[in-house]
């Protein structure tokens, strides 16, 4: 069966999200477009197991996190790289610095533990319901909605740690941390 | 403010992953980490598409066509 060009069209579509996905996974932008790569191939490929009617995204988003996890094990079995691919995940934009608190914010969503920072993209970022994003991970979607859960407690946690130096001249974000504060007393 | 409340709470950072206080939950401070997260997520969304995916695509289509 030859792919539709309805097919071909959604894939295009769909490139900006899968880029954003893969950036969210591995950090690293050059590495984020060869998983996009590697995701589209396969999803031509194998278009036919796509079910029309339900959610594309979450399928290539499927494909897309299959691939990296291939990769990672593929990798560690070659080079013990965890710190390098740490670090690449620290890397910081250009055009966000001087933006001190989504530098934070960046640096302790790196740190989350990869099965929260996945769930928690893709139900907070991407837009796909708990259900889809269990079925892209493969878990049930109370596992999903634990990690989302346990993700966000760690953020917040680090937010509020930090000083309200890192939040910038921000009023609302001053009066979290004003009632952060209360709370803690 | 921000010194006294290091000083203040050194045993949060040791507990607090374990125990998330109640104030992890609070709505003000989960929609800024929505926020954040999305302006993150469509900061790369929102970039144009490089030229190698339509070249892919294209590719892809031409190999097609010609019964691979």
């Amino acid at each position: 069966m030859k792919v539709s060009d309805a097919f071909r069209d959604q894939l295009i579509a769909a490139i900006p999200s899968l880029r954003a996905f893969a950036v969210s996974l591995c950090g690293n932008a050059t590495r984020a477009d060869d998983l996009v790569q590697e995701t589209l191939v396969k999803a031509w490929a194998n278009h036919a197991s796509f079910e029309p009617g339900t959610n594309l995204r979450a399928w290539l988003y499927t494909i897309l996190r299959n691939e990296f996890y291939s990769q990672m094990r593929k990798k560690a079995r070659e080079i013990e790289d965890s710190d390098g691919a740490l670090a690449a995940r620290l890397a910081v934009h250009p055009g966000q610095q001087g933006h001190m608190d989504m530098v934070d914010f960046r640096k302790a969503l790196s740190q989350l533990p990869d099965d929260q920072r996945e769930a928690l993209v893709l139900v907070g970022a991407t837009g796909l319901s708990y259900e889809e994003a269990a079925e892209v991970c493969g878990c049930a979607v109370g596992t999903i909605k634990s990690r989302v859960s346990r993700a966000r407690s760690r953020l917040a946690e680090v937010m509020q740690l930090d000083s309200a130096e890192d939040f910038g001249p921000d009023q609302a974000t001053g009066t979290i941390l004003a009632q952060a504060g209360g709370n803690r007393t | 403010m921000a010194k006294n409340d290091e000083e203040r709470q050194p045993k949060t950072d040791m507990t607090g992953s374990l125990k998330p206080a109640r104030k992890t939950s609070d709505p003000t401070v989960q929609a800024a980490i929505g926020r954040k997260l999305r302006a993150l997520y469509d900061e790369v969304a929102n970039e144009p598409v490089p030229d190698r995916f339509s070249e892919l695509l294209k590719k892809l289509a031409e190999q097609e066509n010609q019964g691979r």
